[in-house]
């Protein structure tokens, strides 16, 4: 083989210049994105000056609004806990429903599914608002609101779980003149109870993230404290309510956490 | 005598368990009774409020004006370039972030630490409160909103690339180690090589992510179709604003279903 | 085999984990310009950690280690990897770039005579050139540009020695180079490696737990027993009565 031959064999031109092309391509993409918002290089230049006086601002966060905002932290995560408890509920029920191997009504699965994957991918903050124009203000929009979002999720997880159970299991209890619903409590959930329990701990962790900010929109919580702050220009509470905001997601985040590994 | 032992370790084991099962029931419920109190959560409150939301649904949303298309069609497109140009700049920063928090990479305790606590800090806030911020520090509008979706993509990629990094065989680094080769050249030629389907996989993950935040983050002032969302809420045409949720998920799922081939095809190519 | 200084030299060599572990626990080795030495011993005996510490992947707690008039054990930085360029290293687990091709990682052999450029892959055309002869002669010639994880254990382990080769190495350490290996590719392998070390005049340093082998492929034999040389001789000296001193008594010692 001579050299010409050699050099065409372990030629990788083509993978280079494909390469090349594409991260050239996303390059361009990104730059007209930029443009197209309006975001050139004075105003990004601009922008930094803002964020750096805004951060010297906030430098040091306000303590004192800590007995005022921290019963409002608390808030969130009872608005939280009761979405996700309210989610579970309406989920064991839907997903039993919705489960090929379990449903009483065939075909109502495919119904119900497509409804989990419609309330999962409208996000929690629009359903806040949906359900405070329908309820008004206060905690009981956003509990609905994450409880309706949860059942996207957990519906969705649920189903899948009892639809992977042993088919013998499920069978041989059918097989003793069991009714569905006894299929489902005695063979179907028990099974399944350490990956319910599981997906759940880790919905709450989500739900106590949404949580934090349904109160932007006025769904109760720590998020209004958080926009009214920044409204009247109170930077260093701004800064506070992050921090809290910021504690209470990561300390949820930690114990969930710990709460699924000794589920193992 | 060892089956003795063994027995009695197994009934200690039981009687743990029983007992964490208790104990966290009783946390559990506590906290339950707890949240149910302090929300003044109400089943008879909830159930008055069914009617109104039934009612709110099919007078008040429905049918959507589906005519009102033309409005979210610049939103759209804004939403997008939000998603985009957040999610490049977000892995950027997170390359540098998730390297240093490689402890197989970076040999000093210090800085891995560091940059772990970054990617904590920045993926903890929700995006929603970055665009707070960010709106009052920027202004409204989806510069904001590019910024608050770049700093949160950067602390969730950080924390995936870093855990990626850890993932990868470490033998094959060794064995350029036994050969001489600088750490860039160790990184360039074992590392990255490993590295590169997951760097993909969630790399593309966050774009689909930011699609969602990215429609949220409007809410809030950050541009896009969140944004315009809002308005049509503030001024009651719910009906315009039906449509925009529908736009929203449709959007979404599109979004949604265009990653997954794209990544299932660069995956197979790679 | 001439009297010249021996080019590896190991003196009073003692490592000791930082859990406590004494894996090496004073060895003294001498290696002659073009051996091809066999190490053998017992699981924990300490084959690996000495080779190791031939190349400084293995940090030492006390003893010399000199390779070609160097001081292995003092070397840090910039020294180490100019004298690892000298010293190849075969793997157990074969340790190449299963995503990257055959060709890419014979190449990764010079990186440590590259700089920037070796960072971006851009090696030379005559360095190319080499890595396919070397592979040629290792009869991997039709595999030179397929991915790594699509050839066998055996050729995985061929294209490492390929690697090594690349290096124009003064040594070459096989660190259990067939212990993942069935007999067949395993025979292949080791007569490939003895085969190419002879022609390119590279001094070996093999570790392996298969007394046949030992037998078959090695000029000189060193038994390890926990750390300490027990055995020093040829295939032949390797009788019943050697092995049962380097593997069995160690057990005996456990109770």
């Amino acid at each position: 083989m001579n050299d010409l031959e050699f050099k065409k064999m372990i030629s990788r031109k083509q993978d280079h210049i494909r390469n090349g092309i594409i991260l050239l391509i996303m390059a361009v993409i990104f730059v007209i994105s930029l443009l197209q918002m309006n975001i050139d290089m004075a105003r990004i230049i601009r922008g930094m000056e803002s964020v750096a006086g805004f951060v010297r601002a906030m430098f040091p966060p306000d303590f004192s609004i800590i007995p005022r905002v921290w019963p409002l932290a608390l808030q969130s995560i009872q608005i939280a806990i009761m979405g996700t408890v309210l989610g579970i509920i309406f989920s064991i029920v839907l997903s039993m429903l919705a489960a090929k191997n379990l449903t009483p009504i065939p075909g109502l699965g495919i119904f119900l599914k497509s409804f989990f994957a419609l309330t999962r991918a409208i996000p929690a903050l629009v359903w806040a608002l949906l359900f405070i124009v329908a309820v008004g203000l206060g905690s009981l929009p956003g509990i609905l609101a994450l409880a309706v979002n949860s059942i996207g999720m957990l519906g969705k997880v649920f189903s899948e779980s009892f639809e992977n159970v042993d088919k013998g299991i499920l069978d041989g209890i059918r097989s003793t003149g069991a009714s569905g619903l006894q299929v489902f409590t005695q063979g179907a959930l028990p099974e399944t109870m350490p990956a319910l329990i599981s997906w759940s701990l880790f919905r709450l962790d989500i739900n106590i993230r949404y949580s934090s900010i349904l109160g932007v929109v006025g769904a109760g919580g720590i998020g209004w404290e958080l926009v009214r702050a920044s409204r009247m220009l109170d930077y260093p509470a701004v800064l506070m309510i992050t921090m809290i905001i910021f504690a209470m997601i990561y300390a949820v985040e930690q114990i969930t956490s710990y709460a699924r590994n000794v589920i193992r | 005598m060892k089956l003795d032992n063994h027995l009695n370790r197994l009934k200690e084991a039981k009687r743990r368990d029983k007992i964490r099962l208790i104990v966290s029931t009783i946390v559990a419920i506590f906290l339950i009774t707890w949240s149910w109190w302090g929300t003044a959560f109400s089943i008879p409150a909830m159930m008055r409020g069914l009617p109104n939301i039934y009612q709110f649904i099919t007078e008040d949303l429905l049918p959507p004006q589906f005519g009102a298309y033309r409005r979210f069609i610049g939103p759209t497109f804004e939403t997008l370039f939000m998603a985009y140009a957040g999610g490049v700049i977000a892995v950027i920063i997170s390359l540098v972030l998730g390297i240093m928090s490689a402890g197989n990479i970076v040999r000093t305790r210090a800085i891995v630490y560091l940059g772990r606590a970054i990617s904590t800090f920045l993926r903890a806030v929700p995006a929603v409160v970055w665009a707070v911020i960010m709106v009052a520090a920027v202004g409204i509008g989806p510069f904001a909103g590019t910024i608050s979706l770049a700093l949160g993509g950067a602390g969730m990629l950080g924390k995936t690339y870093a855990d990626s990094l850890e993932d990868i065989d470490m033998g094959q680094v060794e064995a350029l180690q036994a050969v001489g080769a600088s750490w860039w050249q160790i990184f360039t030629h074992a590392v990255w090589p490993q590295f590169l389907p997951a760097f993909l996989s969630w790399s593309f993950y966050r774009f689909d992510l930011n699609i969602r935040s990215a429609a949220i983050v409007g809410l809030v002032g950050g541009g896009g179709l969140g944004f315009i969302l809002n308005t049509t809420i503030k001024l009651f045409q719910f009906k315009q604003a039906a449509v925009g949720i529908l736009w929203i998920f449709g959007l979404i799922l599109i979004i949604e279903y265009l990653t997954a081939k794209s990544r299932d095809k660069i995956l197979e190519g790679l | 085999m001439s009297e010249n200084k021996p080019l590896i030299t190991v003196k009073d060599l003692h490592k000791t984990f930082p859990g406590g572990t004494q894996a090496l626990n004073g060895v003294d080795l001498e290696v002659q310009e073009g051996e091809f030495l066999v190490l053998i011993g017992a699981s924990g005996a300490g084959k690996s950690t000495l080779l190791r510490c031939l190349n400084g992947l293995n940090s030492v707690t006390s003893g010399e280690v000199e390779i070609d008039g160097v001081r292995v054990d003092q070397l840090k930085g910039k020294k180490l990897r100019a004298l690892r360029r000298k010293v190849g290293m075969i793997f157990q687990e074969f340790n190449i770039v299963k995503r990257k091709r055959v060709l890419d990682n014979v190449l990764h052999g010079r990186l440590g005579y590259y700089g920037f450029r070796g960072v971006l892959g851009l090696f030379t055309m005559e360095d190319k050139k080499q890595a396919f002869n070397i592979l040629d002669r290792l009869g991997l010639s039709n595999q030179a540009v397929k991915r790594a994880d699509q050839l066998s254990g055996g050729q995985k382990q061929r294209v490492a020695i390929a690697r090594s080769i690349m290096q124009n190495p003064k040594v070459i350490l096989a660190d259990e180079p067939v212990a993942s290996l069935d007999p067949g590719s395993s025979d292949k392998v080791l007569g490939y490696l003895k085969k190419i070390c002879h022609e390119e005049g590279i001094t070996a340093i093999v570790s392996l737990h298969q007394m046949e082998y030992a037998r078959q492929y090695a000029d000189r034999i060193i038994g390890l027993t926990e750390g300490k040389v027990t055995f020093e001789g040829t295939g032949d000296d390797l009788d019943s009565g050697a092995i049962q001193e380097l593997y069995f008594e160690a057990e005996e010692d456990e109770e």
